[in-house]
C-alpha cells in the first residue's frame, strides 16, 4: 500500500532522524477505535547470523504474546457549550448531551439526570444555579439527529454503544411559571457504562492477571455528585437560562353600547374587544403578526382599529394595522418587538 | 588487542571442548528470546518514583508495552553478519524514539519489510499521493544491524516500545 524510499546514511543521522519523530507522535497519540478485548497481541523476532564463512543461518525467538484487556470508558459532555434558553412557564425544555464511549468494547450505558446542588463550581455559562427545573427527564437519541423527538426517542437507556462512537442524550424537564428572566437552572447528566443489553454493572478486575479478559475502569471524575475517577460513571452539566421571550395574548370585551345606549348584548350591539400582548423575558420577538378573525354573527365597525391609543386605518399601508375584507379579520403587524413590553389592540364589532 | 582477546577466547575455547550445553544443541549457535513488559511506576523506599518492569498485566489500548529481544551466542564459535527484524506486533503502534540496541545500527521498514531505511529517510505516499515521512505509528519492522562480531559466550539486547492501539 505505502511506498518506502531508502537513502543510506550513518547513525548518527538515524539518532537524530529519531529525535525528531518524538514531535510527529503527539497526533499518534488518539486512537479511533481501540483494539477489542480478547485480541491476542504476539511478537516475535527473527535472527540471521553467520558462523565460520558457512551460509547465513536464521534462527526464530520464541513468540510471547498477551490479551488485551476491556477497557471501560466514556466521556459525557453538554453539547452546545452554552446555556438552554427557556421561558417561564415553558414544558418540556430540552438541554442536549453526548455520550462517548471511549472504551475498546461496545457497552450498554445507564441514564440519569439530576439537579446540580448549591452553586456548582463549574465554569461559566454554568455558575449560577437559582431556580429548579421540575419533571426532568432523559432521552436517548434514538436516531442521532440532535433533535428531541417525543415519539421516537422513548429510550430511557443506551442499551448498546460501539467503541469510539457517541450518542445524543436529552434531558426533558419543565420550568416553573415562578421563574424570573436572568436565572439558571444547572442540570446534570450521569452516563454509566454497564453490560449491553443485559444492563448489568461491570466489575472491575482486581488483584494479578488472569488468562481471560479483565476489565479495567479508565473513567475520570465527573461533576455529579459522586462521580469519582475509576467508578464507570461520568457526569457533565448544563443549565437551563429563563432568558427567552415570552408572548401572553389576553383578549377581552372592554364595553358593550346597546342601540338604547346601556350594555346589553343584544343585536345592534356594539362591542370593543381588547387584545393585551404582553412580551416577557430578554430578547426581541421579530417579525411579530397579530390576527383575530370576527366573531361569527359579528360585523367589523370600519375604522376602529387603536393600537397603543393611536387610531389606525383599515387600509393595507404603511401603519401596520389593517381589515382584511376577504378574511374578516384584523390583522396587526408590529414588527419586531423588545421584550418586556406590550401592545394593546382594540377594535369595535356589531352583533348582527 | 582484538587479535589476542580473539586468540585467547580460542584458547579457552580449546580448553573447554567437548563442554556443551544441552541447549546449545538444541537451539542453533545464537539462541532469540523475546520478552513483553510493562513499565510502572513504584515508589521505592526512599519514597522516590521509580520505574518498574513487570510481565503485561492489565494490557488496553493505550497501554505502552516494551519489546526486548536477547540474543546469546551458545556456540563455541564466533558469530558475525547478525541481523534482528522484528515486524511491530499488529494492534500496536511503535513509539518514537524507543528503539534501543547497543553496538547496533536501527534501521526501519513502513512497507512490510520490503525496504528498510533510517527514520528520517523513510517515505510513505500520502493520502494526496506525494511522498512525506512515514510517521512512527507507520512502521511496520524494526531492523538492528549489529556492529562487530559476537563471540562465543556473548549476548546482546535489542528492543523498542509499541502502544496498544
Amino acid at each position: 500500500m505505502y511506498r518506502s524510499s531508502l537513502i543510506n546514511s550513518n547513525f548518527r543521522t538515524i539518532l537524530c532522524g529519531l529525535c525528531c519523530g518524538v514531535c510527529l507522535i503527539a497526533p499518534q497519540l488518539s486512537w479511533a477505535v481501540g483494539t477489542p478485548s480478547g485480541t491476542i497481541i504476539s511478537n516475535s523476532a527473527t535472527l540471521s547470523y553467520v558462523i565460520a564463512a558457512t551460509p547465513p543461518s536464521t534462527m526464530t525467538s520464541n513468540t510471547v504474546s498477551f490479551m488485551v484487556d476491556k477497557k471501560v470508558n466514556l466521556i459525557v459532555a453538554e453539547v452546545s457549550g452554552s446555556t438552554t434558553s427557556v421561558s417561564s412557564g415553558q414544558t418540556g425544555a430540552v438541554t442536549t448531551f453526548s455520550v462517548t464511549n471511549l472504551g475498546n468494547d461496545p457497552q450498554g450505558f445507564k441514564l440519569t439526570a439530576a439537579l446540580a446542588s448549591g452553586n456548582p463550581a463549574g465554569a461559566p455559562p454554568f455558575a449560577a444555579n437559582n431556580f429548579s427545573a421540575t419533571g426532568l427527564a432523559v432521552f436517548a437519541d434514538t436516531n442521532n439527529n440532535g433533535i428531541y423527538e417525543p415519539l421516537i426517542d422513548t429510550a430511557t437507556s443506551i442499551l448498546s454503544l460501539a467503541a469510539a462512537v457517541s450518542r445524543n442524550v436529552f434531558i426533558v424537564g419543565n420550568i416553573p411559571a415562578t421563574t424570573l428572566d436572568g436565572q439558571q437552572s444547572v442540570v446534570s447528566l450521569a452516563a454509566t457504562a454497564v453490560v449491553p443489553t443485559t444492563m448489568a454493572a461491570l466489575i472491575a478486575t482486581v488483584g494479578v492477571n488472569t488468562v481471560n479478559v479483565d476489565i479495567v475502569f479508565e473513567d475520570s471524575a465527573g461533576v455529579a455528585a459522586g462521580d469519582i475517577a475509576r467508578d464507570t460513571r461520568h457526569s457533565a452539566y448544563a443549565a437551563y437560562l429563563a432568558s427567552g421571550v415570552s408572548l401572553a395574548l389576553n383578549k377581552s370585551v372592554a364595553s358593550v353600547l346597546d342601540p338604547k345606549g346601556t350594555a346589553i348584548l343584544m343585536p345592534g350591539s356594539v362591542m370593543t374587544y381588547q387584545i393585551v400582548a404582553i412580551f416577557s423575558g430578554l430578547g426581541t420577538a421579530t417579525n411579530l403578526m397579530i390576527t383575530d378573525p370576527m366573531p361569527v354573527n359579528t360585523t367589523y365597525v370600519p375604522g376602529s382599529i387603536v393600537v397603543d391609543g393611536v387610531i389606525k386605518t383599515d387600509a393595507v399601508d404603511a401603519d401596520t394595522a389593517q381589515f382584511i375584507t376577504a378574511t374578516q379579520t384584523v390583522s396587526v403587524s408590529p414588527g419586531n418587538v423588545a421584550a418586556p413590553a406590550s401592545i394593546v389592540i382594540t377594535f369595535r364589532a356589531t352583533i348582527n | 588487542m582484538r587479535i589476542c582477546h580473539l586468540l585467547l577466547t580460542a584458547n579457552l575455547l580449546i580448553l573447554l571442548g567437548g563442554f556443551s550445553l544441552p541447549a546449545h544443541a538444541a537451539g542453533g549457535s545464537i539462541k532469540v528470546k523475546s520478552v513483553a513488559e510493562v513499565e510502572i511506576a513504584v515508589i521505592g523506599k526512599d519514597g522516590k518514583k521509580e520505574l518498574k518492569r513487570s510481565s503485561p498485566d492489565k494490557a488496553v489500548p493505550g497501554t505502552e508495552m516494551i519489546f526486548t529481544n536477547t540474543f546469546e551466542n551458545v556456540s563455541n564459535k564466533t558469530a558475525s553478519d547478525i541481523v534482528i527484524d522484528n515486524p511491530i506486533p499488529a494492534n500496536t503502534e511503535y513509539r518514537a524514539d524507543s528503539a534501543f540496541g547497543k553496538d547496533c545500527t536501527i534501521l526501519f521498514s513502513a512497507d512490510g519489510g520490503r525496504m528498510f531505511g533510517a527514520a528520517e529517510n523513510l517515505k510513505v505516499k500520502g493520502a494526496d499521493g506525494k511522498q512525506r515521512n512515514a510517521l512512527p505509528g507507520e512502521y511496520t519492522h524494526i531492523r538492528w544491524i549489529y556492529k562487530g562480531q559476537l563471540v562465543a559466550g556473548k549476548s546482546g539486547e535489542v528492543g523498542f516500545r509499541a502502544v496498544i492501539k
